[in-house]
């Protein structure tokens, strides 16, 4: 009975625990004589789990700890494979996901005190362009794209995090029924930020702005007529973009035929089809394949090497998490009580789902390839943090802002019981 | 607020929807590609494994070794008794040229990449050295040398098996590579298997194909008489029967039976494009074969919007546009000999681990039904008559009914035509189905008829019935 | 580790991996369905409804669906509790009647009241038959639960100011 009297988070918390200790202990053990860093690993990023949990439930009541539990294991799956690949890389992801989860826990905090967020649609859109123009000005090229600052040493990528400022203005915008001339001013504003995204190369984060846009765009108002017209538009650019960009053309020609150059174009995604293929359905185990073949193993291609040493098995599993993940952050726009709120939290859900459909998908040749990350899984500390922050956002809506004065002690009560089974 | 509510839930369905694609498409790639993936030319962990495991062995259907690892100066090569007659078969590992057949597409079993738990601790913990599994092919290595020996020196390919289980008996194709000594290998054209990667104009095999759409498609074709003057004109094209001989009035059976051009293309005509592209598409024409064990190209049926009259009657008749692979056409003959079922052509028989158990063992599997079992029967009755009055009197074998269509296909320029034949015995029950194809050598039922006729009896003194 | 011996243990681990991940996936759907079924309840949502204490499930014993010891029900105006689905605190056994007890609050004070039920209320042990106030630390038993009555300080204090 005691068991049960812990609820079945605990349970969820628990496995990950025990899947996070024993992948670490076992890649220990891979190495002659034990590997200490990785067992340090193992203590610590369980550690990590579980304060990380107990200051949700003790100050988050509201939000939904299945969230949180989700993005607990998709984590754990990342470092394991991170750390297989490369210690030194997973060892500065696990720092990555502690500056995420203190952004995330500090937008929970702020989100009580913040009121009126919607009123600011034009500071978000011009701090969004700003920051989106700024590797165009003193930026570094990677991987082709040049969305990159270096901030102390740092490689700082700002599309990522611009993705919260984008759906915070967006809402800002729709959260009141609009006439097409007040709606004007968020067009602009949407295709400057996508038109500076097909400038710095960054196709993969601009499509993700489009959906998401549009998404956010057929909730609110509900007319088809908007969403076609993007649609239409988007695919008239896209069409142009294949007629005039080589390297759309490479893309989507890599992707229709990766073998009939399997050697150059078609290679990353050639060596990701065979590692999942090598894989199976149990995977090689870990430690036994080797997922290091597969081009941008760590960021990119992360998916790829999960199913070869975790097994196909896994990587379903893998993608049903991140959908119960978006999922929630559905059900709370569901749940919100105003149009700004709920526009928020689909945003954010949105943008996290249709991520991870745009690399998974690239990643089995589902859909042609575009360089986004694995959200919570691949390697990267923007990536890391601006995920973090948007499930921060989607959380907060159900946060209700801290009135002043009379029903305070109420609300105490309120949130004590809310969550306490 | 509703509304957006509501949306909220499309929205998601749509999420649900799209998650829902992305695992059905990994599991469907896995499921249809996995294995040819892992097993892919371009799969460096295999190149990796074979640091630390000997491969596994490839045998015949009776157990005859076609490629074994031997230790030599305490080190393990690949030695292939028979060389030369199960190359492309057996194909080779190289590491210059890569992987080749058998050791390229079975290369996770001969590793033993798929090996569960058990098997890798017993091979760590009591042999103490990493054995793959051995191959056991459908192949039979007597019938394998006697098509290698009947083809010669000729350059051409040979496939035989058997209809009803789509086991292949016997694939070779010239010119032929030693495998135990590629350094030497001078001609790469060489390496080609032509049994599955060649396509050639089919010329008159492919009649078989028209006369099952007019036998499917054309109720009174058995009734109809033509008339063969040497040649007829379809619009400016005159198109001629082979030595411009004219055959007089005959029924279908008699224009297969003396491979009448003039008849099939008017039959052709008759049948108009649609419904002779819709049997050749029946047939499986225009469709690249991707199995497990081995890659057909595609053999094609050109498919045009538009298409004049004299190309449809070269159509008809296997010329123009039309060509197909060696490995299709035994496809298409064991469909006929097999009541219109076309069965999956197979190489692989089973697996066995290192010990000689079967690990796992590949059943007949029915790829496709192509025709109905009267047609079948039909052209069969069609086929036999070719052999005992037609043009393919040289693949007659004494006491037993064989079923035959001749080819002679025009091989472009000034070279000499193709010679083709498919056949397949006994033709009331048949075991064994043959093509051949020798190239730029002339009339079919002069050169390849005699090659088929040597497999196929080989095939029933060894008792396959 | 033995290179031999690291790989039989991680070709053996592969199946603990798998087991792991498909009980994370699995507990959290259950977790998420229980919600969703005490949501329905009426009890999952923060609501803005004043609440003047909490019934915290001390005792449950098995095979109980609705209910496990930990839960606490936030003490409304009224509080209805039984076997049918249209109570509050549904406790779903036949020793339990359909409607069993009722917990309300009157001008700030807490009261329960048996429903006529075939097996009883009891508060302190002591089974009652009449309308009875409960207090802070009370406890009650119905059937195969106990319930412990929190009053939080915040409220006793304003019952006494």
């Amino acid at each position: 009975m005691t068991y049960r009297a812990r609820g079945r988070a605990w349970d969820v918390l628990t496995a990950i625990i025990i899947f996070n200790l024993a992948g670490f202990i076992l890649l220990a053990f891979k190495s002659s004589p034990i590997d200490d860093q990785a067992l340090h690993m193992a203590i610590f990023t369980s550690a990590v789990y579980v304060i990380s949990y107990i200051i949700m439930i003790s100050f988050f009541k509201q939000c939904d700890k299945y969230i949180t539990l989700l993005i607990f294991a998709l984590s754990s799956i990342g470092f394991i494979m991170l750390y297989r690949l490369d210690a030194q890389t997973a060892i500065r992801q696990v720092q990555w996901f502690m500056l995420g989860i203190s952004a995330f826990f500090v937008i929970l905090i702020l989100s009580r005190y913040m009121r009126g967020l919607d009123r600011y649609f034009y500071i978000y859109a011009v701090v969004s362009v700003a920051l989106l123009l700024l590797p165009m000005l003193i930026g570094t090229i990677r991987g082709g794209a040049k969305n990159w600052i270096e901030v102390g040493g740092y490689t700082v990528q700002p599309s990522e995090f611009v993705k919260l400022l984008f759906i915070l203005a967006t809402a800002s915008i729709l959260k009141e029924k609009r006439s097409m001339k007040e709606l004007l001013p968020l067009m602009a504003f949407a295709a400057i930020c996508m038109g500076i995204l097909v400038l710095e190369n960054d196709l993969g984060t601009m499509v993700i702005y489009f959906a998401v846009f549009v998404i956010m765009l057929y909730v609110a108002t509900s007319n088809i007529i908007y969403v076609l017209g993007s649609l239409i538009t988007a695919g008239a650019v896209g069409y142009v973009a294949y007629l005039t960009l080589g390297h759309v053309r490479t893309r989507v020609e890599a992707w229709l035929n990766p073998w009939a150059d399997a050697t150059d174009r078609g290679y990353q995604i050639v060596q990701s089809l065979i590692a999942i293929g090598s894989g199976g359905w149990l995977g090689s185990g870990l430690g036994l394949g080797q997922p290091y073949i597969i081009p941008a193993a760590k960021t990119d291609f992360i998916f790829a090497a999960i199913a070869e040493e975790f097994g196909i098995l896994i990587a379903v599993a893998i993608i049903a998490m991140y959908f119960i993940l978006i999922y929630r952050g559905m059900k709370m726009a569901l749940s919100a009580n105003d149009p700004f709120n709920a526009l928020i939290a689909i945003g954010a859900a949105a943008t996290l789902g249709f991520q991870t459909f745009v690399i998974i998908g690239g990643v089995i040749k589902l859909i042609p390839l575009t360089g986004v990350t694995l959200p919570f899984v691949s390697y990267g500390g923007s990536s890391m943090v601006a995920s973090f922050m948007l499930v921060g956002i989607m959380q907060s809506t159900v946060i209700q802002p801290k009135p002043s004065g009379e029903v305070y002690e109420k609300e105490i009560i309120g949130e004590r019981y809310s969550e306490s089974y | 607020m509703n509304r957006i509510k509501r949306n909220t839930k499309q929205v998601l369905a749509v999420f649900a929807a799209v998650f829902m694609l992305l695992i059905g498409y990994l599991l469907y790639t896995y499921f249809f590609q996995g294995n040819r993936l892992a097993n892919s030319y371009y799969n460096k962990r295999i190149t990796q494994k074979s640091q630390e495991v000997v491969w596994g062995d490839i045998k015949d259907r009776n157990g005859e070794m076609l490629a074994v690892s031997r230790q030599k100066d305490g080190q393990w090569v690949r030695d292939y008794p028979y060389g030369k007659v199960t190359a492309h078969v057996v194909g080779y590992v190289d590491p210059k040229l890569g992987r080749a057949g058998i050791e390229n597409s079975q290369a996770t079993y001969l590793l033993g990449l798929n090996n569960g738990v058990l098997e890798q601790a017993v091979q760590r913990f009591v042999f103490h050295e990493l054995h793959g599994n051995n191959v056991i092919l459908t192949l039979d290595y007597r019938l394998q040398k006697a098509a290698y020996d009947a083809l010669g020196n000729r350059r051409g390919a040979v496939v035989a098996m058997d209809p009803r289980t789509g086991e292949v008996l016997a694939m070779v194709s010239k010119p032929d590579f030693d495998p135990n000594n590629l350094a030497a290998l001078s001609d790469k054209d060489a390496l080609y298997n032509k049994a599955l990667q060649g396509t050639y104009p089919p010329g008159s095999v492919f009649k078989v194909v028209t006369l099952a759409s007019a036998l499917e498609n054309i109720q009174d074709i058995d009734s109809q008489t033509f008339t063969c003057n040497g040649y007829i004109n379809v619009g400016d094209y005159k198109l001629s029967c082979s030595g411009n001989k004219a055959h007089g009035q005959l029924d279908i059976t008699e224009a297969l039976g003396v491979s009448c051009n003039t008849t099939f293309a008017s039959i052709g005509l008759q049948l108009g494009d649609k419904l002779l592209s819709q049997t050749a598409e029946t047939f499986l024409f225009n469709r690249t074969f991707a199995w497990d064990d081995m890659t057909v190209y595609a053999s094609n049926f050109p498919k045009e919007e538009q298409i004049t009259d004299d190309e449809l009657a070269k159509d008809a008749i296997g010329q123009g546009k039309v060509t197909v692979t060696p490995m299709h056409m035994a496809m298409i003959t064991s469909a006929i000999a097999n009541d219109g079922d076309m069965m999956q052509p197979r190489l692989v028989k089973a697996v066995e681990n290192s010990r000689g158990r079967i690990i796992r063992r590949f059943n007949p599997k029915r790829y496709a039904h192509v025709t109905d079992k009267p047609i079948a029967d039909e052209i069969t009755d069609m086929m036999v008559s070719v052999v005992t009055d037609g043009t393919g009197k040289s693949a007659r074998i004494s006491g037993v009914d064989v079923a035959g269509k001749t080819g002679t296909a025009q091989a472009g320029g000034q070279q000499e035509d193709h010679a083709w034949f498919i056949s397949f015995a006994p033709a009331d029950n048949p075991s064994i189905a043959v093509a051949v194809i020798v190239e730029n050598a002339g009339t079919g039922g002069v050169q390849a008829a005699p090659v088929a006729r040597k497999v196929m009896k080989q095939a029933l003194i060894l008792g396959y019935e | 580790m033995r290179g031999d011996l690291y790989e039989v243990t991680a070709l053996s681990s592969r199946y603990i991996f798998i087991i792991l991940i498909y009980i994370i996936l699995y507990r959290t759907i259950k977790g998420i369905k229980m919600e969703y079924a005490l949501a329905a309840a009426g009890v999952a949502k923060p609501s803005m409804e004043p609440s003047y204490g909490i019934l915290s499930v001390v005792e449950c014993l098995d095979g109980v669906s609705t209910i496990w010891a930990g839960m606490e029900f936030p003490i409304k105006e009224r509080n209805t509790i039984g076997r049918s689905r249209d109570n509050y605190i549904i406790i779903d056994r036949d020793d339990v009647s359909k409607q069993h007890a009722v917990v309300y609050v009157e001008d700030k004070k807490i009261y329960i009241e048996d429903m006529h039920s075939k097996n009883g209320t009891f508060v302190n042990g002591k089974r009652v038959r009449k309308v009875t106030r409960i207090r802070d630390g009370d406890s009650i038993a119905i059937g195969p639960v106990m319930f412990m009555v929190k009053i939080p300080a915040a409220i006793k204090n304003q019952e006494i100011g």
